[in-house]
């Protein structure tokens, strides 16, 4: 995903973070809009709803999700 | 019925208010209960516990602030506290109720804590929060269908207002509090039999609880080993997947949220201007983000050392002043001189650091207030990972600006444990307050105050001595990542909570709380030791100091003035040397003279353990300055004479004070943060380990500068 990308999480695929990402609200279904991420392949940070959440790039991995806007 | 009648009204109501982490929790803690806060440690863990009183009307409650969480589910130890609050395992805490804040503009989040804290059968009422800022933004709340999908009393309000903490003060009051019907079913997740032997085992009302007690278990410290082995044995006989039931339950209470809050909630798109996204295009840009974040820190800096400066004289004034009144005033004698000479300088000693530490973390509360510490790690992680650090590593470094010890204890929410004993480890290498009353005398001594085009060179210097702690910080932590081992997974996963104009009365309770912190962990030690070196500096071989105080009666005898206060500082210099601690600094010599030091430095070295800044007081008493000990430039003036007895050169050269900055930079000097490290990391290991090697790395440092110098 790329800066402005919209998205509908797909999937999390089996993690241990699976149960934080989804009590975060990291769910299938919902919308997910790319928003930055720090330097040198740093956390991204990205907007769920209502809200802004920043994870790492190897949490990141874990969700699959189907672009809606590029 | 007089008699009962009496206790129900002078008994304490327990409330647990429980939430997601940027609800406002803390804010309607802060109304309640003001500064009748009472800070603890529950056992076993490091989260700190949190009690305020209050009084409305004519009933007495005690609140309990639990950590934010997002779930009851064991991700740190924040979460084990909650479920063990919730459900009084500890024998302290058996709350009445739980009250549940959540965000109205997140309520599917919230609802998702509620629900779980609904299952485990505490009475209860749910406070939703922050409901202009939701309106605003087009979601509306029917309180009275939540209610009624719930069962449980609704509150829609908004803290940041007198009337919606009167609102939260009548729910207290009116005891609106109700026992929940279940939310999910359970016995998909749990089987009957398992729950059921669980419950008669433990004595627990609901299945949840049961389910909850699996979870916790081995993060859980106060169940006892037999209880351990016999829920392991029932999970392994019964072959039940934990984890995946965690998920399973979390997903099927989202799917029932969803449903609650489809018939609950309204919501109107409505195209607002979204400030926190505007803001966020500077504060986490790439290069933007991180310009934002030096800048504000350098103004940080700026501002606590230059406001800091007339409370930190003020209070050093008022202590040298009553040292000095004791000793006109009371009777000579070894009690005067233990109060005047021990105790006294001993308590100004620790509160002179109360203002920088004060301001410090009223900045740094500021911060967290607005929402953009989050944003700090985030911006910071990546960079701190290299060295095993975490983003969140960044708050204590900073801290330990003005002290190691708050900034350690703030290491209680990195929730790796490799990652939270790396940074404890290395925090003391951060320049602390202490250190910069010893740089200052040092750099004096070595450099001109000359501008270098338009760089002052002392200012330089001082910020080398910080920019070395930086790098200390950095090396030792990346040695110790290749060192330290860990199954443990590092992770992050934050949220970036909207900007908020923050709470003004939170960030005077932080500032009050940490100070009083620091005084109360730092303050025990230091007056300890300041007693102990008192003793050592005061007495030695009797047979001497006898000698002593015979020569000084006959000496001082006649003299007047300037020159009697001359002599009586010739003798003052004389016992110091003739005292157990002049012995001490003199069997050190051997070892300190190959770094530059004689024994009178040695003295200073060691007095330094109380704190570092002892190091002035005694370096002035050695040599004879008394008198005035503030004045930096009668100090800077006479050590600059001082020569060595044999050779004839000067003691305080450059090589002698750069080599002790250095010294000073990375010794680990102060037993207050060794108590702290080790009540943190609840072994001794770690702080011997800690004291060899900063010590030992300070001693190689200091004699290779002084050898590269000299």
């Amino acid at each position: 995903m790329k800066k402005g990308n919209i998205g509908i999480v797909k999937a999390i695929g089996d993690a241990e973070t699976k149960l934080t990402l989804m009590e975060m609200g990291i769910r299938p279904g919902k919308t997910i809009e790319f928003l930055n991420s720090a330097i040198w392949g740093g956390p991204i940070a990205f907007q769920i709803e209502n809200n802004i959440v920043a994870i790492r790039v190897s949490e990141a991995a874990a969700i699959e999700i189907d672009l809606i806007k590029k | 019925m007089g008699s009962s009648q009496a206790i129900l009204q002078t008994k304490t109501i327990e409330v647990a208010i429980v939430g997601n982490p940027n609800v406002g929790k803390s804010t309607i803690f802060n109304q309640l209960t003001g500064l009748k806060q009472k800070i603890g440690n529950y056992p076993g863990v490091t989260v700190d516990k949190t009690v305020g009183s209050c009084e409305i009307k004519d009933k007495k409650f005690s609140l309990i602030d639990l950590p934010g969480t997002y779930s009851l589910h064991p991700n740190s130890e924040d979460e084990v506290i909650a479920h063990r609050v919730l459900n009084s395992y500890d024998q302290s805490e058996h709350p009445d109720y739980a009250m549940v804040i959540a965000d109205a503009s997140n309520l599917e989040r919230g609802l998702l804590l509620c629900s779980q804290i609904m299952d485990l059968g505490i009475p209860m009422a749910l406070v939703i929060n922050m409901v202009d800022l939701a309106e605003k933004n087009g979601i509306e709340i029917k309180a009275f269908s939540l209610f009624k999908s719930l069962g449980i009393p609704i509150l829609l309000t908004d803290a940041r207002k007198p009337k919606g903490i009167e609102e939260i003060k009548d729910l207290l009051y009116t005891e609106n509090f109700l026992e929940a019907p279940g939310f999910i079913k359970m016995d998909d997740i749990l089987s009957e039999t398992l729950s059921n032997a669980i419950q008669s085992k433990f004595g627990l009302k609901t299945s949840y609880q049961a389910f909850q007690l699996l979870g916790f278990q081995e993060q859980e410290s106060i169940l006892k080993k037999e209880q351990k082995d016999w829920l392991e044995a029932l999970v392994i006989a019964h072959d039940f997947n934990l984890a995946k039931a965690q998920i399973q339950e979390t997903e099927m209470r989202f799917g029932l949220i969803s449903k609650v809050l489809e018939k609950a909630t309204l919501k109107k798109p409505i195209e607002s201007k979204n400030l926190t996204r505007t803001l966020d295009k500077i504060l986490i840009h790439q290069i933007g983000g991180y310009a934002v974040f030096l800048g504000i820190m350098l103004v940080i800096f700026q501002a606590v050392f230059s406001w800091a400066e007339f409370p930190m004289d003020l209070i050093d004034g008022l202590f040298a002043n009553i040292s000095q009144w004791l000793t006109e005033h009371l009777p000579a004698g070894a009690i005067t001189s233990l109060l005047a000479e021990g105790i006294v300088p001993g308590i100004g000693g620790i509160m002179i650091f109360i203002p920088q530490i004060a301001l410090l973390f009223g900045f740094l509360a500021i911060l967290e207030g607005t929402g953009y510490m989050s944003r700090v790690v985030f911006l910071m992680d990546r960079l701190m990972r290299p060295f095993g650090l975490h983003g969140k590593s960044v708050v204590p470094l900073v801290s330990g600006v003005a002290c190691a010890i708050p900034g350690i204890m703030a290491t209680r929410n990195i929730s790796n444990s490799k990652e939270r004993l790396i940074t404890i480890l290395v925090t003391p290498f951060m320049s602390c307050s202490a250190r910069l009353p010893v740089y200052i005398i040092l750099i004096g001594l070595a450099m001109p105050n000359e501008n270098y085009g338009f760089v002052n060179l002392q200012a330089l210097t001082l910020l080398s001595m910080y920019i070395l702690g930086i790098v200390a910080v950095l090396a030792s932590a990346w040695i110790l990542n290749k060192i330290l081992k860990t199954k443990e997974k590092s992770y992050l996963i934050i949220e970036l909570p909207i900007y908020r104009i923050p709470g003004w009365k939170d960030v005077l309770i932080t500032m009050y709380s940490k100070s009083k912190t620091f005084v109360v962990e730092a303050g025990k030690v230091i007056m300890a030791i300041s007693i102990i070196l008192w003793v050592l500096a005061s007495y030695g071989p009797s047979e001497r100091m006898a000698q002593l105080d015979t020569e000084r009666e006959v000496a001082i005898q006649g003299l007047e003035g300037e020159a009697l206060l001359e002599s009586e500082n010739n003798f003052a210099s004389k016992k110091l040397e003739a005292s157990y601690i002049g012995i001490l600094g003199k069997t050190i010599e051997p070892v300190i003279r190959p770094l530059g030091y004689d024994w009178k430095i040695g003295i200073a070295l060691i007095t330094s353990f109380a704190a570092r800044e002892v190091f002035v007081s005694t370096i002035a008493t050695i040599y004879s300055i008394g008198g005035d000990v503030d004045n930096e430039l009668t100090i800077r003036e006479k050590l600059a004479q001082e020569t060595d007895p044999i050779t004839g050169a000067p003691i305080f050269n450059t090589a002698t004070v750069f080599s002790l900055m250095v010294f000073y930079a990375f010794a680990m000097q102060c037993m207050s943060t060794l108590a702290v490290v080790y009540r943190e990391t609840k072994s001794w290991k770690w702080p011997v380990i800690q004291t060899v090697f900063m010590t030992g790395l300070a001693y190689f440092a200091a004699l290779i500068t002084y050898q590269l110098l000299s």
